[in-house]
C-alpha cells in the first residue's frame, strides 16, 4: 500500500482519466469524485480504475445519456459513463424534477454520481435519496448515509437508478479524511494510464526543455 | 499626514488588467515589501522565532546529514539536509537529473532519529522517493562550480574569497527544485492553510530555501576545516550575506501560474492594491520620503551588480540603470512636494521610463508605505483554484456576453492561422519534466498537450457555441460538448478576478515563457535575474537577508537591495 494526500491522488487521478480519453474537464470532475468518495470512506481507488478500464478509449458521444424529460434521462446501447451523466445532472439540476423523482437508465458505476449529487445538494440545499438494487442512500453537501449496507454501492452496471429529494433529518458523519492508501494494483494501473499523457521522450523532445542544449553545470 | 488604510477599496484607481497581464509587463515585475521571502522573515522577526542546528553529522568529505530547527510561537519546523559525494559529470540543473550535491525536506517538528533513518532512504531520491505527511517540502541543490570551491579552498588557506567573484555569482549552492503541497507523499497545503506561519503562500518553501542558505554556509566552512583544521577561517559575516541560494527555474513555474488563475489574480490584485492605496495618498510624510530615496539608492547600487550572460537581459539591465539615474535625477527636482506626490510620480514614470524600469519604480512606490500595505500579504492566498461547480443553468446568451466582455483580448489571435497554435505545452515521460516544444514534433501532439492554451480554448468555445441557440442552457450544451468544460468552468470562476489571465497566446510563435518565471519568482522575492535562455533563469534568494542568528527586532525590514553592500 502506498500512503498518498488526498490531493496527490487527486492530481494522479486526473491524470489517469486524462490518459483513458477523458476530455481535461470531464477528468477534473472525475478526479474530484473519487476524492469524494474516499471521504465517505467508500471504495474509489477500485472503483475507479473499472471504470477506467470499461471506457478507455470509447467514444463520449457513445457513453451520454440522453435527457427525454425533467423526469427521465435515458440510454441504449452501452451503459452511460457516471462522470458524464453526474456532471449533466449537477449542470442540470434545476430542470430537473427532483421533487417527483427522476429516473436514468443505465449507469456504469452508479456510485460516481453521488459526489454529483451531494453538489447537487449543496446548491438547492435539499437531501436527495438514491437508490438502485438493493442499495439506498441519502446524500447531502456533507456526505452520505446509508439505508442499506454500504457495501452494495460497488456495482458495475445499473439499469435504473432513481433520485428523489427527501425530508430526511438524517445525522451525517462528516469524517475528515486527508490521506489514503492505495493499494499496488490499483496503483500500478492508475499511474499506467497517467503515463499515457506523458509524451516520449526524443532528442529533439528533450532538446526543448528547460535548459536543452545549454551549459547548466557550472 | 498619517496614512490611514481605507475601509473600502471602491475609489482606488487600478491599473487595468489589459496593461498589466501582459507578459512583457509580467516579466518585467521586480520584488516588493509584499514578496514571501520579506513577509516571511518579518513574521519570524515579529514572533521572536529561535533558530538552531541540533544535529551536524558530515564527514571530512562533505557527506553526511544535518538539521536545522525554526521554533515559532507554537511549532517547530527543521530542515533536514543530506550532504552527498556527487560524481561532478552527473551535475545538472534540469529536472531530469537523479543525483544532486545535497537533498532537503522541510520537517513539521523535530525528527527522531527514526525519522533521519527513513528519510536518508527516501530524501536523495527526490521524485523517485516517497516521503511523508510529516514532510512539508522536498528540494535539492548544486554546487556552483565556479564559486564552491574557491571559497571552500580560500577560507582553509586562511584567506577570505575573492570579493569580486562573490558578486559575480552570489550564491555557494542553487536549488534545481522545491517542491511542496503534496507532492510524492508530502503534507497537502490543506493541513498547513490553517496555521498562521504557513497560511500565506510559499511560507513552507521560503522558510526551507532561508534555512538552506544557513546549511551552504555551513558546509563550505565545514570543508575548509577538514581540509586545514589548523589555518582554515569563518567566512566573514559581510561576505556571507552577500551570498543568497541560487534557483535555477525552468518551464514548470509557467504552467502553475495558468493553473492557479485565483492565486495568481490575489498576487497581482494586493500589488495593485497596494500600488492604488499609495497613489491615492494626498501627501508623504519625511519618513516616506526618506525610506523611498533610500530604497532607490540601494536599487541603483544592486541592480548595477546584476550579472547576466543573457544579451537581451544584459541590455534590459543596463536600461534599467539607465532609467533609475534618470529617476534620480528627476527626484532631484522637488519630485514629492506636491499634492498626491506618488501619483504624480507613478505619471512621470509611465511616461518617461521604460517597461522594467516602470515596475522597479511600483515595488519603490510601495517600499516605504509598509502600513498602508502590509496587510495585503494576508490577501494573498486562495482556498481552491476554481469553482468547482459550473453553473449549467447560465443561457449561452450569458456565457457569450461574459466572454465578450472579459475575453475580448483573444480576438488579437487568429487561430485559423497554424502559426497561433504553433507550439504545445506538455508533460515528457523522461522524469515529469514540463516542456514546451513546436507542435510539429508529435502527431499527438493535441492528446498530449497540457491544457494551457487558454485563449485558443476561448476561440473553439465561441465556435461551437455559434451553432447553438443562444437560448439554449449550458448544461445541455456541455453533455454534447464535454471537451469545454475546463474553460467553461474557468470563464464562470474567475468572472471576478480581474487580473486572473494573462492576456496572451501562450502557444503562439515567439512566447517567451521566460517571462512567467520572471513574475512568479518576483512574488517570491527573487533578485539577480539571469536569463539562460527564453525558458529557463537562473535568479537568487534571500541575498542580503541577515541570517538565522543575526535576527532581531533591530533586523532592517528591507534587507533586499543595500547601498553599501560589504561595509553594512
Amino acid at each position: 500500500m502506498t500512503d498518498f494526500s488526498l490531493k496527490e491522488f487527486e492530481a494522479l487521478c486526473q491524470r489517469a482519466a486524462r490518459g483513458a480519453y477523458m476530455p481535461w474537464g470531464l477528468a477534473e470532475d472525475a478526479a474530484r469524485a473519487v476524492c469524494w468518495l474516499e471521504r465517505a470512506s467508500l471504495p474509489s481507488a477500485s472503483q475507479f480504475v473499472g471504470l477506467l478500464q470499461l471506457n478507455d478509449g470509447v467514444a463520449l458521444s457513445k457513453l451520454a445519456i440522453r435527457p427525454l424529460d425533467g423526469r427521465t434521462l435515458t440510454k441504449t446501447e452501452a451503459y452511460a459513463c457516471p462522470i458524464l451523466t453526474g456532471s449533466y445532472l449537477s449542470d442540470a439540476y434545476q430542470t430537473l424534477d427532483l421533487d417527483s423523482g427522476v429516473q436514468i437508465e443505465r449507469v456504469a458505476y452508479p456510485c460516481f454520481l453521488l459526489p454529483f449529487l451531494s453538489e447537487i445538494s449543496a446548491t438547492s440545499g435539499c437531501n436527495i435519496h438514491v437508490s438502485w438494487g438493493t442499495f439506498e442512500a441519502t446524500v447531502n453537501e456533507r456526505g452520505v448515509q446509508f439505508s442499506s449496507g454500504r457495501k452494495d454501492v460497488v456495482c458495475q452496471q445499473f439499469d435504473l437508478i432513481q433520485i428523489v429529494h427527501c425530508n430526511a433529518n438524517r445525522e451525517f458523519r462528516g469524517i475528515p479524511v486527508s490521506r489514503l492508501q492505495v493499494n499496488a494494483g490499483n496503483l500500478a494501473t492508475l499511474t499506467d494510464l497517467a503515463a499515457r499523457t506523458y509524451l516520449p521522450e526524443t532528442e529533439l523532445s528533450q532538446a526543448t526543455g528547460a535548459g536543452g542544449g545549454s551549459v547548466d553545470d557550472d | 499626514m498619517s496614512e490611514q488604510v481605507r475601509e473600502t477599496e471602491h475609489d482606488l484607481v487600478m491599473r487595468s488588467p489589459s496593461d498589466v497581464m501582459r507578459l512583457e509587463r509580467l516579466g518585467s515585475f521586480h520584488q516588493t515589501r509584499l514578496s514571501f521571502m520579506r513577509g516571511l522573515l518579518r513574521r519570524v522577526v515579529s514572533e521572536g522565532w529561535q533558530f538552531s542546528r541540533p544535529v551536524w553529522q558530515v564527514d571530512r568529505q562533505g557527506v553526511g546529514v544535518a538539521v536545522y530547527e525554526a521554533k515559532g510561537p507554537t511549532r517547530s519546523y527543521s530542515l533536514v539536509c543530506f550532504a552527498h559525494d556527487l560524481d561532478p559529470q552527473n551535475r545538472s540543473d534540469r529536472s531530469i537529473a537523479t543525483e544532486w550535491d545535497a537533498t532537503f525536506t522541510l520537517f513539521d517538528g523535530v525528527p527522531t532519529q527514526e525519522d533521519l533513518e527513513r528519510l536518508s532512504h527516501q530524501v536523495p531520491k527526490q521524485e523517485a522517493g516517497r516521503v511523508s505527511k510529516s514532510e512539508l517540502s522536498l528540494s535539492r541543490a548544486n554546487r556552483s562550480v565556479r564559486l564552491f570551491e574557491h571559497v571552500v579552498s580560500r577560507l582553509a588557506q586562511g584567506l577570505q574569497p575573492d570579493t569580486q567573484q562573490i558578486e559575480d555569482i552570489g550564491y555557494l549552492m542553487r536549488t534545481t527544485a522545491v517542491y511542496g503541497s503534496g507532492k510524492f507523499g508530502a503534507a497537502a497545503r490543506d493541513m498547513l492553510k490553517t496555521r498562521p506561519e504557513t497560511s500565506r503562500p510559499f511560507q513552507v518553501e521560503m522558510l526551507s530555501v532561508y534555512l538552506t542558505r544557513a546549511f551552504t554556509i555551513d558546509i563550505v566552512e565545514h570543508l575548509a576545516r577538514s581540509r586545514a583544521p589548523k589555518t582554515a577561517v569563518p567566512l566573514d559575516r559581510g561576505i556571507a550575506r552577500r551570498l543568497g541560494v541560487g534557483n535555477s527555474t525552468g518551464l514548470g513555474m509557467a504552467p502553475f501560474l495558468v493553473k492557479h488563475p485565483r492565486l495568481v489574480h490575489n498576487w497581482i490584485n494586493a500589488r495593485e492594491t497596494a500600488l492604488a492605496r499609495v497613489r491615492a495618498q494626498q501627501g508623504a510624510t519625511d519618513e516616506t520620503i526618506a525610506l523611498f530615496h533610500t530604497a532607490v539608492t540601494a536599487a541603483s547600487v544592486s541592480i548595477a551588480k546584476w550579472r547576466t550572460a543573457d544579451q537581451g537581459q544584459a541590455g534590459r539591465t543596463v536600461d534599467l540603470c539607465k532609467d533609475i539615474n534618470t529617476l534620480q535625477e528627476h527626484l532631484k527636482s522637488n519630485a514629492l512636494i506636491s499634492d498626491y506626490p506618488w501619483e504624480q510620480l507613478f505619471q512621470w514614470g509611465m511616461v518617461n521610463l521604460k517597461t522594467e524600469a516602470q515596475e522597479l519604480l511600483v515595488s519603490l512606490l510601495i517600499e516605504p508605505h509598509g502600513g498602508l500595505v502590509d496587510d495585503l500579504l494576508d490577501k494573498m492566498s486562495a482556498d481552491h483554484s476554481l469553482p468547482l461547480k459550473i453553473d449549467g443553468a447560465m443561457q449561452l446568451s450569458k456565457l457569450n456576453f461574459l466572454l465578450q466582455t472579459r475575453y475580448a483580448w483573444v480576438e488579437r489571435f487568429d487561430f485559423e492561422n497554424t502559426e497561433a497554435r504553433k507550439n504545445f505545452w506538455y508533460v515528457s515521460e523522461n522524469k515529469g519534466e514540463p516542456r514546451l516544444s513546436p507542435r510539429s514534433i508529435d502527431p499527438d501532439a493535441d492528446y498530449y498537450e497540457t491544457p494551457l492554451d487558454v485563449a485558443c480554448q476561448i476561440a473553439r468555445l465561441q465556435a461551437d457555441m455559434a451553432t447553438w441557440s443562444d437560448e439554449e442552457q449550458l448544461a445541455r450544451f456541455l453533455l454534447v460538448h464535454p471537451e469545454h468544460r475546463k474553460i467553461v468552468r474557468r470563464v464562470q470562476g474567475l468572472s471576478d478576478c480581474d487580473y486572473s489571465e494573462i492576456q496572451e497566446n501562450i502557444v503562439g510563435d515567439g512566447i517567451r515563457p521566460i517571462d512567467m518565471l520572471r513574475c512568479k519568482l518576483s512574488f517570491f522575492g527573487a533578485t539577480d535575474f539571469d536569463p539562460r535562455s527564453d525558458r529557463w533563469v537562473r535568479i537568487t534568494m534571500f541575498k542580503n537577508a541577515p541570517y538565522p542568528d543575526e535576527l532581531s527586532l533591530k533586523t532592517q525590514d528591507n534587507w533586499v537591495y543595500v547601498a553599501d553592500p560589504l561595509n553594512r
